[in-house]
């Protein structure tokens, strides 16, 4: 059967805090940037309106709604982001308790 | 209601209670009726995600706005679905590494005792109860509209569907009904896609010049400004939803029936494809009905552009069509209501009975037998208070509900995962100031405060309908400064445990070397 580690001695190798400084910079980051996208499709209708109204050549229809369907592409182009960083965080959490769980 | 409508309603009835059958014949334990065992995959579990959420509102609600407003109803149901990234990044993972059966199981890893387990269980109840509510008065008018059954039948009969599936099927059952309403919602709103495209000869061009002549607002219908009064109402409702789903308990608890933090991320990205794929296919739905059927027709019908997609159906594959897509509106309300009760018992079963009357010394059959018997509580009582609620503005619970929970639910649940000095009154002052400012405001908006139709006949005093631009940051704020007003020394201890089970699953010994107290 595994050994449970203490906490406080886990946090403290140098290890762990390389993967927390690591992941967290990766969700800070993507957190504001898609939250960034996201909000600039509202931001943008209030403060440009004139750019979002002007038709694109694509059928006529207003830039804002290319804007808008580029949120449903963002969503899942941030979602596969994210499923692909965390397989390496898997790996590094693999081998966190490969050294602290023995 | 004529024949076809009448088998296939059976059909879905038939075919969920054979499900809730089978689900009460397996061996039962609070561990199978709370989270089904945690047997569910990642594709199973993004499928029940997505049917837990996708409620009546966003079938037929969001088709309708398009249908009548036009761009302004593509940008309501953006936010929906981007919210699932906050989800994804932020909360899945570490609630699902942390928690048990409820989100209270997460913040009282770091703040044990029965205080906090206590305001947890609250704010979850009276989420999912304001919720359920709407859901289901809006059920009970929908299905009068779309079969001629009476108000009371219909809420009767929903309430009784969802009171039966959680009280002998559990998750399990919830779980069933979720997967098999998305299935045929996405089946059905692709089918109704491929026939309104294959009437146009897939020429878009065609298509889109069409939905120009169906309305009267013409070229205005593809511009905004149809139904937000203001950009800064917009952009309140899109931080309400982006923050709100997070906070969502019934979405959360979900996390809860996959076997690791790899399937809950595979369940979360599978919702996410449904999820945008189904509003993609909403905005054409919406623009085909102004096409095909036109405004006038659709106003006349129902003023509230509810009956779109039904509408819809009727002129591109007549009564049958018109009668699967009005069974697959009912199996959505069903679906949505029955993970309302599983999460509204799981706050007063487990977290109220089992932790805080009963120390969490409670046998396994005694918690089972109260979580059963809390669901039944729970299905009559709110199916009797819909009843009576048939001239409710359902539009206000639904608000407070997703604006209390990104700002009394969001801002606890992220401080607690992140913030080393965070500590219970923090919470308890984040969770309070948060709920409080969310009322308030919308007491004092356009939604209660309305000289044409309000609760009170003169000009509101706050604004928007929305709150969430001012409640959101109420909430993070009380948390925060009741964090730091407190002077309380911080724990680290908790923290690292919290930081070390969160991040990667493993539950580390507590001081004294002993498993860790953060489910009693």
């Amino acid at each position: 059967m595994r050994r449970r580690p203490k906490a406080e001695m886990m946090v403290e190798t140098h290890q762990f805090q390389a993967f927390i400084r690591q992941k967290r910079r990766f969700l800070v980051t993507a957190t504001v940037g898609f939250t960034g996208c996201y909000l600039l499709l509202p931001l943008a209708i209030g403060i440009v309106p004139q750019w979002m109204n002007r038709p694109s050549p694509m059928y006529g229809l207003p830039w804002g709604w290319w804007l808008a369907f580029a949120q449903v592409f963002m969503t899942w182009f941030f979602a596969w982001v994210y499923w692909r960083r965390a397989k390496s965080f898997d790996a590094i959490v693999e081998e966190i308790k490969k050294r602290n769980c023995r | 209601m004529n024949l076809t409508t009448f088998l296939l309603f059976l059909c879905i009835i038939g075919s969920t209670l054979i499900i809730t059958h089978w689900a009460a014949q397996r061996k039962q334990s609070t561990h199978l009726f709370y989270i089904a065992d945690g047997r569910l995959s990642g594709l199973q579990n993004g499928m029940a995600i997505a049917g837990d959420y996708i409620s009546s509102a966003s079938f037929l609600g969001i088709t309708g706005v398009i249908a009548l407003s036009g761009f302004d109803g593509f940008l309501y149901s953006i936010g929906f679905l981007v919210s699932y990234l906050i989800v994804l990044f932020l909360v899945a993972e570490p609630i699902r590494n942390l928690g048990r059966y409820s989100v209270a199981d997460v913040i009282c890893y770091r703040f044990p005792g029965q205080r906090m387990r206590l305001a947890m269980a609250g704010g979850t109840f009276l989420i999912s109860i304001f919720y359920m509510i709407p859901q289901l008065v809006a059920s009970g008018l929908l299905i009068r509209l779309l079969l001629g059954i009476d108000y009371t039948v219909s809420v009767l009969i929903i309430g009784s569907l969802m009171t039966v599936y959680v009280v002998f099927g559990g998750m399990v059952a919830t779980s069933w009904v979720q997967i098999i309403k998305t299935v045929l919602l996405m089946s059905g709103t692709f089918l109704l896609s491929l026939m309104l495209l294959a009437r146009f000869n897939w020429d878009f061009g065609a298509f889109l010049e069409a939905v120009k002549q169906g309305t009267p607002l013409g070229e205005q219908f593809f511009l905004p400004g149809n139904y937000f009064a203001s950009p800064l109402e917009m952009l309140s409702l899109y931080m309400t939803l982006l923050c709100g789903t997070a906070g969502l308990p019934h979405i959360l608890i979900r996390f809860y029936t996959v076997k690791d933090a790899v399937d809950v991320r595979r369940s979360v990205i599978t919702a996410c494809w449904i999820i945008g794929l189904f509003y993609l296919m909403a905005l054409m739905l919406g623009l085909g009905t102004v096409a095909l059927v036109g405004w006038w027709r659709l106003v006349s019908t129902d003023p509230t552009g509810n009956l779109a997609a039904p509408l819809l159906a009727d002129v591109l594959g007549g009564d049958f069509l018109m009668a699967f897509i009005s069974a697959i509106a009912f199996a959505t309300i069903v679906a949505v209501v029955t993970g309302l009760v599983l999460s509204a018992t799981t706050s007063l079963a487990y977290d109220v009975y089992n932790h805080v009357l009963r120390g969490g010394r409670a046998s396994g059959r005694e918690q089972l037998r109260v979580a059963k018997w809390t669901a039944l509580g729970i299905g009559l009582i709110s199916t009797f208070f819909s009843l009576g609620l048939e001239k409710l503005n359902v539009a206000i619970l639904v608000s407070l509900t997703f604006v209390v929970a990104a700002s009394s639910h969001l801002p606890t649940i992220l401080l607690t995962l992140y913030w080393k000095r965070f500590n219970e009154t923090g919470a308890l002052v984040g969770m309070v100031s948060g709920f409080f400012a969310s009322v308030i405001l919308l007491v004092l908006g356009p939604h209660v405060m309305n000289q044409v139709n309000g609760w009170i006949a003169r000009e509101p005093i706050f604004p928007l309908y929305n709150p969430g631009i001012i409640a959101i940051p109420v909430g993070f704020l009380g948390a925060i400064l009741g964090a730091l007003l407190a002077r309380r020394p911080s724990d680290d201890a908790r923290f690292y445990r919290l930081l070390v089970r969160a991040q990667t699953g493993v539950d580390p010994q507590d001081d004294a070397g002993g498993k860790a107290m953060w489910n009693s």
